[in-house]
Protein backbone atom coordinates (compact mmCIF):
# COMPACT_ATOMS: atom_id res chain seq x y z
CA UNK A 1 0.00 0.00 0.00
CA UNK A 2 1.21 3.27 -0.99
CA UNK A 3 2.01 6.34 1.21
CA UNK A 4 -0.99 8.01 0.19
CA UNK A 5 -3.46 5.62 0.66
CA UNK A 6 -2.33 5.17 4.37
CA UNK A 7 -3.11 9.11 4.58
CA UNK A 8 -6.45 8.46 3.10
CA UNK A 9 -6.97 5.47 5.07
CA UNK A 10 -6.25 7.75 8.96
CA UNK A 11 -8.21 10.46 6.78
CA UNK A 12 -11.24 8.47 6.89
CA UNK A 13 -10.80 6.75 10.55
CA UNK A 14 -10.92 10.82 11.44
CA UNK A 15 -7.47 11.54 11.93
CA UNK A 16 -7.41 15.40 11.06
CA UNK A 17 -3.58 15.15 10.43
CA UNK A 18 -3.84 13.06 7.78
CA UNK A 19 -6.53 15.29 6.05
CA UNK A 20 -4.53 17.97 6.35
CA UNK A 21 -1.44 16.78 4.65
CA UNK A 22 -3.50 15.62 1.60
CA UNK A 23 -4.81 19.35 1.77
CA UNK A 24 -1.01 20.62 1.32
CA UNK A 25 -0.41 17.69 -1.32
CA UNK A 26 -3.56 18.72 -3.10
CA UNK A 27 -4.01 22.25 -2.77
CA UNK A 28 -2.87 23.47 -5.64
CA UNK A 29 -4.67 21.48 -8.51
CA UNK A 30 -7.55 22.17 -6.48
CA UNK A 31 -7.24 25.59 -6.95
CA UNK A 32 -6.08 25.93 -10.13
CA UNK A 33 -8.68 24.15 -10.97
CA UNK A 34 -11.21 26.30 -9.10
CA UNK A 35 -9.12 29.54 -10.28
CA UNK A 36 -9.52 28.47 -14.29
CA UNK A 37 -13.26 27.92 -13.64
CA UNK A 38 -13.91 31.12 -11.83
CA UNK A 39 -11.52 33.62 -13.02
CA UNK A 40 -11.19 35.21 -9.47
CA UNK A 41 -8.87 34.88 -7.23
CA UNK A 42 -11.21 35.06 -4.47
CA UNK A 43 -13.81 33.17 -5.65
CA UNK A 44 -11.35 30.55 -6.51
CA UNK A 45 -9.90 30.51 -2.97
CA UNK A 46 -13.33 30.27 -1.19
CA UNK A 47 -14.39 27.68 -3.82
CA UNK A 48 -11.14 25.56 -3.62
CA UNK A 49 -11.45 25.53 0.39
CA UNK A 50 -15.57 24.33 0.33
CA UNK A 51 -14.67 21.42 -2.45
CA UNK A 52 -12.32 20.10 0.82
CA UNK A 53 -14.84 20.67 3.14
CA UNK A 54 -17.09 18.75 0.87
CA UNK A 55 -14.58 16.05 0.59
CA UNK A 56 -13.51 15.79 4.50
CA UNK A 57 -17.36 15.25 4.76
CA UNK A 58 -18.06 12.56 2.28
CA UNK A 59 -14.39 11.06 2.55
CA UNK A 60 -16.20 7.67 3.83
CA UNK A 61 -17.70 7.14 0.68
CA UNK A 62 -14.30 7.46 -1.17
CA UNK A 63 -13.59 4.34 -2.89
CA UNK A 64 -10.20 3.43 -1.77
CA UNK A 65 -9.35 1.84 -5.36
CA UNK A 66 -10.67 5.36 -7.07
CA UNK A 67 -8.01 7.82 -7.89
CA UNK A 68 -7.97 10.58 -5.09
CA UNK A 69 -7.34 13.59 -7.15
CA UNK A 70 -9.44 12.25 -9.54
CA UNK A 71 -12.27 11.65 -7.00
CA UNK A 72 -11.19 15.56 -5.50
CA UNK A 73 -10.82 17.13 -8.75
CA UNK A 74 -14.46 16.09 -9.55
CA UNK A 75 -16.06 17.09 -6.56
CA UNK A 76 -14.47 20.68 -7.29
CA UNK A 77 -15.49 20.59 -10.59
CA UNK A 78 -19.25 20.11 -9.56
CA UNK A 79 -18.87 22.44 -7.38
CA UNK A 80 -17.72 25.13 -9.79
CA UNK A 81 -20.05 24.63 -12.09
CA UNK A 82 -22.84 24.76 -9.64
CA UNK A 83 -21.48 28.02 -8.48
CA UNK A 84 -21.40 29.30 -11.61
CA UNK A 85 -24.81 27.94 -13.09
CA UNK A 86 -26.35 29.16 -9.88
CA UNK A 87 -25.03 32.62 -9.14
CA UNK A 88 -23.74 33.79 -12.22
CA UNK A 89 -20.28 34.86 -11.18
CA UNK A 90 -18.63 37.99 -12.35
CA UNK A 91 -16.00 36.34 -14.12
CA UNK A 92 -12.39 38.39 -15.00
CA UNK A 93 -12.05 39.83 -18.74
CA UNK A 94 -8.87 41.64 -20.12
CA UNK A 95 -11.82 43.76 -21.80
CA UNK A 96 -14.51 46.26 -20.93
CA UNK A 97 -18.06 46.14 -21.76
CA UNK A 98 -17.29 48.30 -24.70
CA UNK A 99 -14.40 46.15 -25.74
CA UNK A 100 -11.57 48.35 -25.07
CA UNK A 101 -8.73 46.81 -23.38
CA UNK A 102 -8.62 47.44 -19.51
CA UNK A 103 -5.53 48.53 -17.76
CA UNK A 104 -4.03 46.36 -14.97
CA UNK A 105 -2.85 48.22 -11.78
CA UNK A 106 -1.16 46.51 -9.38
CA UNK A 107 -1.71 46.56 -5.91
CA UNK A 108 1.61 45.84 -4.39
CA UNK A 109 0.35 45.91 -1.08
CA UNK A 110 -2.27 43.56 -1.64
CA UNK A 111 -0.72 41.16 -3.76
CA UNK A 112 1.41 38.06 -2.81
CA UNK A 113 3.67 36.92 -4.80
CA UNK A 114 1.59 33.52 -5.94
CA UNK A 115 -1.28 35.76 -6.44
CA UNK A 116 0.69 37.95 -8.57
CA UNK A 117 1.82 35.35 -10.91
CA UNK A 118 -1.64 34.92 -12.20
CA UNK A 119 -1.72 38.48 -13.97
CA UNK A 120 0.88 37.96 -16.13
CA UNK A 121 -0.06 37.86 -20.03
CA UNK A 122 0.06 34.64 -20.88
CA UNK A 123 -2.74 33.68 -17.82
CA UNK A 124 -5.16 36.24 -18.33
CA UNK A 125 -5.21 35.75 -22.12
CA UNK A 126 -5.86 32.07 -21.45
CA UNK A 127 -8.56 33.35 -18.37
CA UNK A 128 -10.30 34.77 -20.99
CA UNK A 129 -10.46 32.51 -23.67
CA UNK A 130 -11.63 29.89 -21.01
CA UNK A 131 -14.49 32.60 -19.98
CA UNK A 132 -16.08 31.71 -23.74
CA UNK A 133 -16.74 27.89 -23.37
CA UNK A 134 -19.53 26.69 -21.14
CA UNK A 135 -19.30 25.11 -17.14
CA UNK A 136 -18.59 21.59 -18.47
CA UNK A 137 -16.56 22.58 -21.62
CA UNK A 138 -14.57 24.31 -19.51
CA UNK A 139 -14.38 22.17 -17.03
CA UNK A 140 -12.94 19.26 -19.63
CA UNK A 141 -10.59 21.35 -21.33
CA UNK A 142 -9.24 22.60 -17.32
CA UNK A 143 -8.76 18.64 -16.69
CA UNK A 144 -7.52 18.00 -19.84
CA UNK A 145 -4.41 20.41 -20.25
CA UNK A 146 -4.04 21.40 -16.92
CA UNK A 147 -4.47 18.29 -15.23
CA UNK A 148 -3.22 16.30 -18.42
CA UNK A 149 -6.21 14.01 -17.28
CA UNK A 150 -7.25 11.17 -19.61
CA UNK A 151 -10.77 11.37 -21.14
CA UNK A 152 -11.69 8.24 -19.09
CA UNK A 153 -11.20 10.46 -15.58
CA UNK A 154 -12.64 13.42 -17.33
CA UNK A 155 -15.35 11.33 -17.98
CA UNK A 156 -15.39 10.12 -14.49
CA UNK A 157 -14.83 13.69 -13.15
CA UNK A 158 -17.78 15.35 -14.60
CA UNK A 159 -19.88 11.90 -14.50
CA UNK A 160 -20.35 11.93 -18.23
CA UNK A 161 -19.62 9.05 -21.09
CA UNK A 162 -16.35 8.85 -22.44
CA UNK A 163 -17.75 10.05 -26.04
CA UNK A 164 -19.73 13.15 -24.51
CA UNK A 165 -16.26 14.27 -23.62
CA UNK A 166 -14.53 13.74 -26.60
CA UNK A 167 -17.64 15.60 -28.34
CA UNK A 168 -16.81 18.35 -25.73
CA UNK A 169 -13.40 18.50 -26.25
CA UNK A 170 -14.03 18.72 -30.74
CA UNK A 171 -16.49 21.47 -29.57
CA UNK A 172 -14.34 23.08 -26.70
CA UNK A 173 -11.22 23.26 -29.11
CA UNK A 174 -13.40 24.66 -32.02
CA UNK A 175 -14.30 27.42 -29.57
CA UNK A 176 -10.85 28.55 -28.64
CA UNK A 177 -9.92 28.38 -31.99
CA UNK A 178 -12.30 31.05 -33.01
CA UNK A 179 -12.04 33.16 -30.09
CA UNK A 180 -8.17 33.03 -30.51
CA UNK A 181 -8.69 34.15 -34.25
CA UNK A 182 -11.02 36.71 -33.07
CA UNK A 183 -8.69 38.28 -30.74
CA UNK A 184 -5.99 38.18 -32.97
CA UNK A 185 -7.70 39.90 -36.24
CA UNK A 186 -8.59 42.67 -32.96
CA UNK A 187 -4.45 42.93 -31.70
CA UNK A 188 -3.72 43.07 -35.48
CA UNK A 189 -6.46 45.88 -36.44
CA UNK A 190 -5.12 47.46 -33.39
CA UNK A 191 -1.22 47.53 -34.48
CA UNK A 192 -2.14 49.14 -37.90
CA UNK A 193 -4.18 51.88 -35.25
CA UNK A 194 -2.04 52.63 -32.42
CA UNK A 195 -4.17 55.42 -31.48
CA UNK A 196 -7.38 54.26 -32.40
CA UNK A 197 -8.20 56.28 -35.35
CA UNK A 198 -9.36 54.03 -38.19
CA UNK A 199 -7.01 54.66 -41.61
CA UNK A 200 -9.66 55.92 -44.49
CA UNK B 1 -4.85 16.70 -47.90
CA UNK B 2 -7.74 19.24 -47.72
CA UNK B 3 -8.65 22.07 -44.99
CA UNK B 4 -11.30 20.00 -43.83
CA UNK B 5 -9.25 16.54 -43.17
CA UNK B 6 -6.36 19.23 -41.14
CA UNK B 7 -8.97 20.88 -39.11
CA UNK B 8 -10.68 17.25 -38.03
CA UNK B 9 -7.07 16.40 -36.57
CA UNK B 10 -6.59 19.67 -34.84
CA UNK B 11 -9.97 19.43 -33.01
CA UNK B 12 -9.21 16.16 -31.98
CA UNK B 13 -6.08 16.84 -30.86
CA UNK B 14 -4.82 13.99 -32.77
CA UNK B 15 -0.76 13.33 -33.06
CA UNK B 16 -0.25 14.24 -37.08
CA UNK B 17 2.07 11.41 -38.94
CA UNK B 18 5.33 13.39 -41.09
CA UNK B 19 3.28 13.56 -44.14
CA UNK B 20 0.10 15.04 -42.41
CA UNK B 21 2.69 17.23 -40.66
CA UNK B 22 4.16 18.89 -44.01
CA UNK B 23 0.95 19.12 -45.52
CA UNK B 24 -0.08 21.47 -42.15
CA UNK B 25 2.52 23.56 -42.67
CA UNK B 26 2.05 24.29 -46.05
CA UNK B 27 -1.67 25.03 -45.23
CA UNK B 28 -1.28 27.34 -42.71
CA UNK B 29 -0.39 30.58 -43.77
CA UNK B 30 -3.13 30.69 -45.98
CA UNK B 31 -5.78 29.48 -43.58
CA UNK B 32 -6.46 31.62 -40.25
CA UNK B 33 -8.90 28.81 -38.75
CA UNK B 34 -6.35 26.11 -38.46
CA UNK B 35 -3.98 28.78 -37.43
CA UNK B 36 -5.88 30.15 -34.78
CA UNK B 37 -6.33 26.08 -33.85
CA UNK B 38 -2.73 25.40 -33.69
CA UNK B 39 -2.05 28.76 -32.05
CA UNK B 40 -4.67 28.10 -29.38
CA UNK B 41 -3.57 24.51 -28.74
CA UNK B 42 -0.66 25.46 -28.18
CA UNK B 43 -0.74 27.71 -25.72
CA UNK B 44 -3.47 25.41 -23.74
CA UNK B 45 -0.18 22.83 -23.85
CA UNK B 46 1.68 25.29 -22.21
CA UNK B 47 -0.27 26.53 -19.45
CA UNK B 48 0.93 27.08 -15.81
CA UNK B 49 -1.02 26.14 -12.40
CA UNK B 50 -2.11 28.50 -10.52
CA UNK B 51 -1.44 28.41 -6.90
CA UNK B 52 -3.22 29.87 -3.31
CA UNK B 53 -1.47 32.48 -1.38
CA UNK B 54 0.24 30.35 1.11
CA UNK B 55 -1.25 29.40 4.53
CA UNK B 56 -4.17 27.52 2.52
CA UNK B 57 -4.64 24.40 4.39
CA UNK B 58 -4.36 26.69 7.41
CA UNK B 59 -7.08 28.81 6.08
CA UNK B 60 -8.50 25.19 5.54
CA UNK B 61 -7.75 23.83 9.30
CA UNK B 62 -9.36 27.03 10.54
CA UNK B 63 -12.43 26.75 8.60
CA UNK B 64 -12.66 23.54 9.36
CA UNK B 65 -12.80 24.27 13.26
CA UNK B 66 -15.53 27.15 12.54
CA UNK B 67 -17.76 24.75 10.84
CA UNK B 68 -17.79 22.18 13.80
CA UNK B 69 -18.09 24.75 15.96
CA UNK B 70 -21.59 26.01 13.91
CA UNK B 71 -22.33 22.07 13.68
CA UNK B 72 -22.45 21.48 17.38
CA UNK B 73 -23.96 24.57 18.28
CA UNK B 74 -27.03 23.76 15.51
CA UNK B 75 -27.12 20.63 17.53
CA UNK B 76 -27.33 22.19 20.35
CA UNK B 77 -29.82 24.48 19.61
CA UNK B 78 -32.19 21.82 17.59
CA UNK B 79 -32.10 19.65 20.60
CA UNK B 80 -33.18 22.80 22.65
CA UNK B 81 -36.01 23.16 20.26
CA UNK B 82 -37.26 19.55 20.10
CA UNK B 83 -36.96 19.53 23.61
CA UNK B 84 -38.77 22.63 24.49
CA UNK B 85 -41.33 21.76 21.40
CA UNK B 86 -42.24 18.29 23.31
CA UNK B 87 -42.49 19.63 26.91
CA UNK B 88 -44.91 22.83 25.22
CA UNK B 89 -46.72 20.11 23.36
CA UNK B 90 -47.10 17.69 26.52
CA UNK B 91 -48.32 20.85 28.90
CA UNK B 92 -50.74 21.48 26.52
CA UNK B 93 -52.41 18.13 25.97
CA UNK B 94 -52.01 17.58 29.93
CA UNK B 95 -53.05 20.97 30.80
CA UNK B 96 -57.74 20.07 31.10
CA UNK B 97 -56.15 17.02 33.51
CA UNK B 98 -53.62 19.69 35.48
CA UNK B 99 -56.28 22.61 35.70
CA UNK B 100 -58.48 20.25 37.51
CA UNK B 101 -55.70 18.32 39.40
CA UNK B 102 -55.21 21.85 40.68
CA UNK B 103 -58.34 23.08 40.91
CA UNK B 104 -59.83 19.66 43.07
CA UNK B 105 -57.31 17.52 43.32
CA UNK B 106 -59.96 15.01 46.21
CA UNK B 107 -62.25 14.87 43.24
CA UNK B 108 -59.35 13.63 41.21
CA UNK B 109 -57.82 11.33 43.17
CA UNK B 110 -61.42 9.33 44.02
CA UNK B 111 -61.99 8.93 40.02
CA UNK B 112 -58.36 7.84 39.53
CA UNK B 113 -59.19 5.17 42.37
CA UNK B 114 -62.44 4.02 41.58
CA UNK B 115 -61.06 3.53 38.00
CA UNK B 116 -58.64 1.28 39.27
CA UNK B 117 -61.08 -0.58 41.41
CA UNK B 118 -63.36 -1.33 38.69
CA UNK B 119 -61.00 -2.79 36.25
CA UNK B 120 -59.74 -5.01 38.33
CA UNK B 121 -62.99 -5.51 39.64
CA UNK B 122 -63.78 -7.00 35.60
CA UNK B 123 -60.80 -8.90 35.38
CA UNK B 124 -61.73 -10.96 38.43
CA UNK B 125 -65.51 -11.49 37.62
CA UNK B 126 -64.37 -12.68 33.70
CA UNK B 127 -62.01 -15.31 34.98
CA UNK B 128 -64.63 -16.72 37.31
CA UNK B 129 -66.70 -16.69 34.62
CA UNK B 130 -64.00 -18.39 32.29
CA UNK B 131 -63.55 -21.25 34.90
CA UNK B 132 -67.27 -22.13 35.28
CA UNK B 133 -67.86 -22.09 30.96
CA UNK B 134 -64.51 -24.90 31.24
CA UNK B 135 -66.06 -27.27 34.10
CA UNK B 136 -69.31 -26.94 32.23
CA UNK B 137 -68.47 -27.64 28.63
CA UNK B 138 -65.76 -30.22 30.21
CA UNK B 139 -68.63 -32.40 31.49
CA UNK B 140 -70.76 -32.29 28.32
CA UNK B 141 -67.96 -33.09 25.31
CA UNK B 142 -66.64 -36.48 25.42
CA UNK B 143 -63.06 -37.23 25.52
CA UNK B 144 -63.24 -39.00 22.23
CA UNK B 145 -64.12 -35.23 20.86
CA UNK B 146 -61.46 -33.42 22.55
CA UNK B 147 -58.84 -35.80 21.30
CA UNK B 148 -59.87 -35.58 17.79
CA UNK B 149 -60.32 -31.36 18.29
CA UNK B 150 -56.84 -31.23 19.77
CA UNK B 151 -55.57 -33.51 16.98
CA UNK B 152 -57.36 -31.05 13.72
CA UNK B 153 -56.27 -28.37 15.64
CA UNK B 154 -52.11 -29.23 15.96
CA UNK B 155 -52.40 -30.81 12.03
CA UNK B 156 -53.52 -26.78 11.31
CA UNK B 157 -50.84 -25.69 13.50
CA UNK B 158 -48.20 -27.51 11.28
CA UNK B 159 -49.61 -26.61 8.27
CA UNK B 160 -49.56 -23.12 8.95
CA UNK B 161 -45.89 -22.92 10.23
CA UNK B 162 -44.63 -25.04 7.02
CA UNK B 163 -46.22 -22.36 5.23
CA UNK B 164 -44.97 -19.65 6.41
CA UNK B 165 -41.76 -20.85 6.68
CA UNK B 166 -41.73 -21.16 2.41
CA UNK B 167 -43.06 -17.49 2.27
CA UNK B 168 -40.03 -16.43 4.15
CA UNK B 169 -37.60 -18.02 1.99
CA UNK B 170 -39.15 -17.18 -1.13
CA UNK B 171 -38.94 -13.27 0.29
CA UNK B 172 -35.30 -13.68 1.51
CA UNK B 173 -32.84 -11.21 -0.81
CA UNK B 174 -30.44 -13.15 -2.94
Amino acid sequence: MDEEKTWIIQAQQGSDEAFTYLVETYQRPVYNLCYRMLGVADYAEDAAQESFLRAYKNLHRYDINRSFPTWLLSIAAHYCIDKLRRKKLPTFSLHDDEGTPREYIPDTSAIHPEKALLYNDQSAEMQELLQSLSEIDRAAIILRYWHEASEVEIAESLNISVSAVKSRLFRARRQLGEVWQAESEKTSLGERMPYGSPAY
Amino acid sequence: MDHQHIEKKLLNDEQLTPEENRALRNHLPNCPICSALVEANLALKHVTMAAPAPGFANRFTTRLAGQRKAQKRRYFFGGLILFLSGAGALLWLASPLLTAALSSPADILTTWVSFIVATLSFIQTFSEAGKVVFRVATGFISPTTWAFALSLLSILGMFILSFSQKLLVQRQPV
